[in-house]
């Protein structure tokens, strides 16, 4: 049981599985990643009733959004999960270099949306004049988009790690299935992006 | 919250959802029923705690349904029907069956016996206690008293209510005393109890008495839904076979073993200190650190922090573990520490 | 290794080598996508149409992330079937609340509401 058996089965000495046949880390981030779902559909919901239904004297979405940068920091972020993408199909076939180099765009292009993030929020606040507090779009938008970019943050702080600890030799093609989950989570993110860009962004301008 | 004015249909909505919990909740009541129906049942503590817990748990569940017709509710809201109510599915769901369990595997967690005279006892001072402390509250909010008050006018009726619950109360608490009191006693000076003191149906009770490391010798094959049951049945046949998983086990290099860190808990005394920063410490009394900076940010932080290296060096700890290798008569002969198996 | 167990090694290893062109082709098209939706926005139809074309948009992205970037297409089912499960939780709990928030009794009052009128001539 400890020798890997046939190219393509599960290793059931380092991933263990249940009877559903996939390894137990895969499962985890599914079912946390199906959480995480609800998570953010309820904070987007939010955002939606009350740009369907503004009380008076909401500021309008229109004069403070800035779709150029939005668009910019949302093609980076599908970008970088291209190169997620590609740091795992790397890790898969052993290639430890490769794999290194799409970590690395990965978190360089995270970090680039993390930027744009921080300037928009930035000119929101002090240009703007719209803050968290001062009025329910300002309220929902930063939960929402805040709670996105915390998601962003914590997925470039551990890709940093994997990218860390890729060069301590520990890191092996049969360890694959880390970098794999490291890899649903990063995609997540992005799925849930273009969901934001859409109902956040783009229906304020229709 | 039926009574918060959030409009007909949410209304409904939660009225319906609170409705269909009962349908659950009711097969539940009936597979209990069904799990007792023609046993040769032996009354002793965990039993009648347990059968306590069903009777009580019903009642709870009841008065819980009634709330879930709104018209009704926006009588009992904020009463002491409400109060009687959590407090049936509390105490004597929860509770009874906590205590009924504590009291089934305080011999294989402690490896003595508790008295059976002192936890009857116990059972019946809290089962008393219980129901004159809580009964009475149904009547009382339907005759009007509210919740969360400090006190009541004298000629409100309810004076008869309360003082048979306060009497009840004491009761009760005699009862909790009596079987903490027990507890305690017996853990110091407890009769001390062979392996599967109650000739019980699970596969704990086939373990020795202390659990040793590893908990067991061979991963038991399950023969059955009772499966310790089935195995004092049929003694040869599964000795035959753990013989088997044995030799195949040392085979495989021993018994494996997960790692024994510490690091979950520091992991959790971070995400500790970090919620009382968040949820405890309040900015309004710390004025005198005025700024972002204050010590709620620096208390949540600090958490945050001793929680994100914990995890980072629990992960780095990797999932091998060791494995362990037995004597014939089951002691740990040796351990195997090597990192990559 | 994490590779799906149907295949067998030889169609295993081409399948990890056209992958990667795969995926790169896969960013280009939700690239393209993306400017698509952009443009939609300013085109002078109907809202409800523009709408709905960015909703389709949308979960087309979305689904192709899904199956190919995150793999569900060659993983064993359930793995799709727990993330649905989510999903339609999630899209049933925004349905429900857009539809108890655009009741009337949950809108916020205004001077022109029934219930402002109400109060202010008793």
């Amino acid at each position: 049981m400890s020798s890997t058996a046939a190219a393509g089965a599960i290793d059931h000495h380092h991933d263990s599985t249940t009877v559903t046949g996939i390894p137990n880390k895969k499962l985890l981030m599914w079912a946390f990643l199906a959480s995480d779902c609800m998570f953010f559909g309820c904070l987007i919901s939010t955002h939606l009733i009350y740009r369907l239904h503004p009380p008076p004297g909401t500021p309008n979405a229109r004069d403070v959004f800035s779709i150029e940068l939005t668009s910019f920091s949302t093609f980076i972020l599908l970008m970088s999960s291209l190169m997620m993408a590609l740091a795992v199909n790397s890790i898969q076939k052993g290639n430890l270099k490769s794999l290194r180099w799409s970590l690395l765009t990965t978190i360089l292009f995270g970090l680039i949306f993390l930027g744009c993030q921080v300037y928009e929020f930035r000119n929101f606040v002090f240009e703007k004049h719209l803050t968290i507090t001062n009025s329910i779009l300002g309220t929902t938008f930063f939960t929402l988009t805040g709670t996105h970019g915390l998601h962003v943050l914590i997925g470039v702080i551990w890709l940093t790690i994997m990218l860390l600890y890729s060069f301590t030799g520990r890191l092996t093609e049969k360890d694959a299935i880390d970098v794999e989950s490291m890899g649903l989570y990063w995609h997540f993110v992005d799925i849930v992006w273009i969901v934001i860009f859409t109902a956040v962004y783009l229906l304020e301008y229709i | 919250m039926f009574t918060t004015g959030m409009g007909t249909t949410a209304t409904a909505a939660f009225a319906l959802m609170t409705m269909a919990i009962a349908v659950p909740t009711g097969v539940k009541i009936f597979n209990w029923i069904g799990t007792l129906w023609n046993g040769h049942l032996t009354m002793r503590t965990p039993m009648i705690f347990a059968i306590g817990f069903l009777w009580m748990f019903m009642i709870g569940g009841l008065s819980g349904v009634m709330h879930s017709a709104a018209p009704s509710d926006a009588e009992q809201h904020g009463s002491y029907f409400i109060v009687a109510h959590f407090h049936y599915v509390l105490i004597g769901g929860s509770l009874f069956a906590l205590f009924s369990g504590i009291h089934y595997w305080f011999p294989l967690m402690f490896g003595r016996k508790v008295s059976e005279f002192w936890g009857k006892t116990s059972f019946w001072f809290i089962f008393v206690g219980f129901n004159v402390t809580f009964f009475p509250m149904h009547f009382l909010g339907m005759e009007g008293m509210p919740r969360r008050t400090f006190t009541y006018d004298g000629d409100m009726g309810w004076n008869l209510g309360n003082l048979t619950a306060t009497i009840g109360a004491f009761i009760l608490a005699i009862g909790v005393a009596i079987y903490f009191v027990t507890m305690i006693y017996t853990f110091f000076k407890g009769e001390k109890t062979t392996k599967d003191p109650w000739d019980a149906r699970t596969l704990e009770w086939s373990l020795p008495n202390p659990p040793p490391e590893y908990n067991f010798r061979v991963i038991p094959t399950v023969h059955a839904r009772d499966g310790w049951w089935y195995e004092k049945r049929h003694m040869e046949e599964v000795q035959k076979e753990q013989a088997e998983h044995a030799k195949e086990d040392e085979a495989h290099g021993g018994i494996h073993m997960p790692y024994q860190s510490i690091y979950p808990f520091l992991a959790s005394v971070g995400i500790f200190i970090g919620a009382l920063g968040v949820a405890v410490i309040d900015p309004a009394n710390t004025a005198q650190y005025p700024g972002f900076w204050g010590p709620k940010v620096a208390v949540t932080i600090v958490g945050g922090a001793i929680m994100f290296v914990s995890v980072l060096l629990w992960a780095l700890e990797g999932n091998d573990g060791y494995h362990i290798h037995l004597n014939e008569d089951g002691t740990v002969k040796s351990e195997d520490h090597h990192a990559g198996h | 290794m994490s590779a799906p167990a149907t295949h067998a090694t030889a169609s295993g290893h081409e399948l990890e080598q056209s992958k990667f062109w795969i995926f790169v082709q896969l960013a280009m098209l939700l690239a393209v996508i993306t400017g698509l939706e952009l443009v939609t926005v300013y085109l002078p139809f109907m809202k409800w149409i523009l709408v709905g074309a960015l909703v389709v948009l949308s979960t087309v992205k979305f689904m192709f992330v899904i199956f190919y970037f995150m793999h569900l297409r060659w993983d064993k089912a359930f793995c799709t079937i727990l993330f649905f499960i989510g999903l339609v939780l999630a899209g049933g709990t925004m349905w429900a609340l857009l539809k108890l928030f655009g009741a009337e009794a949950s809108k916020p009052l205004t001077l022109s509401s029934p219930a402002a009128i109400v109060r202010t001539v008793a």
